[in-house]
C-alpha cells in the first residue's frame, strides 16, 4: 500500500476521533506510533528526541508506521500529512488537535487488533511514560522542552531582546533561531506566517 | 574612515547600518554548529542587536548558496555520518556530499528554511535585503577578482567583501582568518569579526 493510500486508509479510520491537521509547529508536539510489531512503537517522546531517534532508526521503521503527532495549535487544516526526515522516507505523520492523541490511538490501535478499550488504555499509558513535564514556555503559548531549550537558546540574552524587539519581532527572533534541525519539513508545514 | 577591524561583540554595543552578513552567520543563527556552539550563541545574540538596533541586514546569493553547503554538512555531520570514533572530525567535501546525496536531499526543504527564517523576520518587521541591485552587479563582480589577489581571497569571500564595500558600512564574520588581512585605507567598512 503507498503511504499516501495509508495515510489516507488510517484518516478515514480516525476521522470520528480526532481532527487531523497538516499544518506543523515543531518541537512542542508529541507523538505516539503504531505499528506491525513491537518494534515499530517508539513510545511517546519530546519531539526532539523523536527526531534523533528517527535519524538514527529511521531506517527500520516500514511504510506501515504511522506516527501520531499531538498538537498545541487551533487545527487549521484537516489533511493528513507523509513527509520525509532524516533517514526516514516511509513513516506517516498524522497531526492531532492538542488532547486527541488518546482518542486517535485507542481507536487505531483497537481497530486494527481487537484490543479491549482497556487494554489500549494501559498500552498507551505505558507508551505515554516518556513524556516530560519540563517544558519551558518562552513566550506565552510558544512552549519547548528543556532539552529543545538549552539547544537553540542556551547563552541568549533572550530577557534583554524580549524588552528591546517589538513582541512580533521577537516571536519571530525566537522562533527562527536554532530552527532548523535537519527535519526535512516543508515551510509551508511550518509556522511561517502563523502565531 | 578606512577599513577598521572589531573583534568580538558585546551585547547592546552599537553595529553600523546597514550590515552585510556572511554565510557562516546565518547558519550558526538558524541551524547552529555542533563543532562551535559558542559561535551560535554570538550570532544569535548579534541577531537580536541587529533587529533591536533596527540595523538593515543586507545578504546576497553568495550568502545563500554558502549558507546551503554549510548546512547541508552540518546536517550531514549530525544525522548522516557514523564517526568510527567519539572524537573524530567529521569529514565533508563534494565527493562525500555526491555519494550521500540521496540522503542529503531529504533536507531540501530545510535549505528553503533558511530564507524563509530571513523571511519571516522580514514580514515581523526587520530590514533584511537581497544585494547587489541588479544595475550594481557588473561593478560587484569586476570588484572581486582584484580582492582575490591584492587580499588573498578566495572567490566567495572577494564576493562578500566586493559586496560590503559596495553596500555596507559593516561585515559581519567569523573570525576564521578569511578577513583578517584585508586593509584598504581608501575604503569605508567595519569588519566585525565574531569569535567562533
Amino acid at each position: 500500500m503507498a503511504t499516501e493510500e495509508l495515510v489516507h486508509d488510517r484518516y478515514v479510520k480516525t476521522q470520528q476521533a480526532a481532527t487531523v491537521t497538516e499544518k506543523y509547529r515543531g518541537p512542542q508536539w508529541y507523538m505516539g506510533t503504531i505499528g506491525q510489531s513491537a518494534n515499530d512503537r517508539i513510545g511517546s517522546v519530546p519531539t526532539e528526541q523523536l527526531w534523533g531517534y528517527l535519524a538514527s532508526h529511521g531506517s527500520s521503521l516500514g511504510a506501515a508506521t504511522l506516527i501520531i503527532i499531538e498538537h498545541e495549535e487551533p487545527v487549521v487544516q484537516e489533511e493528513p500529512v507523509a513527509f520525509q526526515t532524516g533517514n526516514v522516507e516511509s513513516a506517516n505523520f498524522l497531526m492531532v488537535a492538542k488532547g486527541r492523541l488518546e482518542g486517535v490511538y485507542a481507536t487505531l490501535r483497537s481497530s486494527e487488533t481487537g484490543l479491549t478499550a482497556g487494554a489500549v488504555a494501559e498500552e498507551l499509558k505505558q507508551l505515554l511514560r516518556y513524556r516530560t513535564q519540563d517544558e519551558v514556555e518562552v513566550y506565552p503559548g510558544y512552549w519547548v522542552s528543556s532539552t529543545e531549550y538549552e539547544r537553540r537558546f542556551k547563552g541568549v540574552d533572550l530577557e534583554h531582546f524580549r524588552n528591546v524587539l517589538p513582541f512580533e519581532l521577537f516571536k519571530a527572533y525566537v522562533r527562527t533561531m536554532g530552527s532548523i534541525h535537519g527535519w526535512g519539513i516543508e515551510p509551508k508545514h511550518r509556522y511561517r506566517g502563523k502565531d | 574612515m578606512p577599513i577598521v577591524h572589531r573583534r568580538g561583540h558585546q551585547t547592546g554595543e552599537p553595529i553600523d547600518s546597514p550590515a552585510y552578513v556572511d554565510a557562516n552567520f546565518l547558519v550558526c543563527y538558524a541551524v547552529g554548529s555542533q563543532q562551535a556552539p559558542n559561535a551560535q550563541i554570538v550570532a544569535r545574540n548579534v541577531m537580536g542587536d541587529l533587529l533591536a538596533q533596527g540595523v538593515t541586514i543586507l545578504i546576497s546569493l553568495v550568502t545563500v548558496e554558502e549558507a546551503w553547503w554549510a548546512t547541508l554538512h552540518e546536517l550531514y555531520c549530525r544525522h548522516i555520518w557514523q564517526p568510527p570514533s567519539p572524537d573524530e572530525p567529521c569529514p565533508f567535501n563534494r565527493r562525500i556530499a555526491k555519494q550521500s546525496w540521496h540522503q542529503l536531499m531529504h533536507y531540501r526543504n530545510d535549505l528553503k528554511w533558511i530564507v524563509e527564517c530571513l523571511q519571516e523576520l522580514r514580514d515581523k518587521g526587520a530590514d533584511i535585503r537581497f544585494v547587489p541591485e541588479v544595475e550594481k552587479s557588473f561593478d560587484v563582480c569586476q570588484n572581486a577578482p582584484d580582492y582575490m589577489e591584492t587580499h588573498s581571497l578566495l572567490s566567495a569571500d572577494a564576493l562578500h567583501l566586493s559586496l560590503a564595500l559596495s553596500q555596507a558600512t559593516t561585515l559581519i564574520t567569523f573570525d576564521v582568518h578569511d578577513f583578517q588581512s584585508v586593509i584598504d585605507p581608501s575604503r569605508d567598512l567595519t569588519i566585525l569579526l565574531l569569535p567562533s
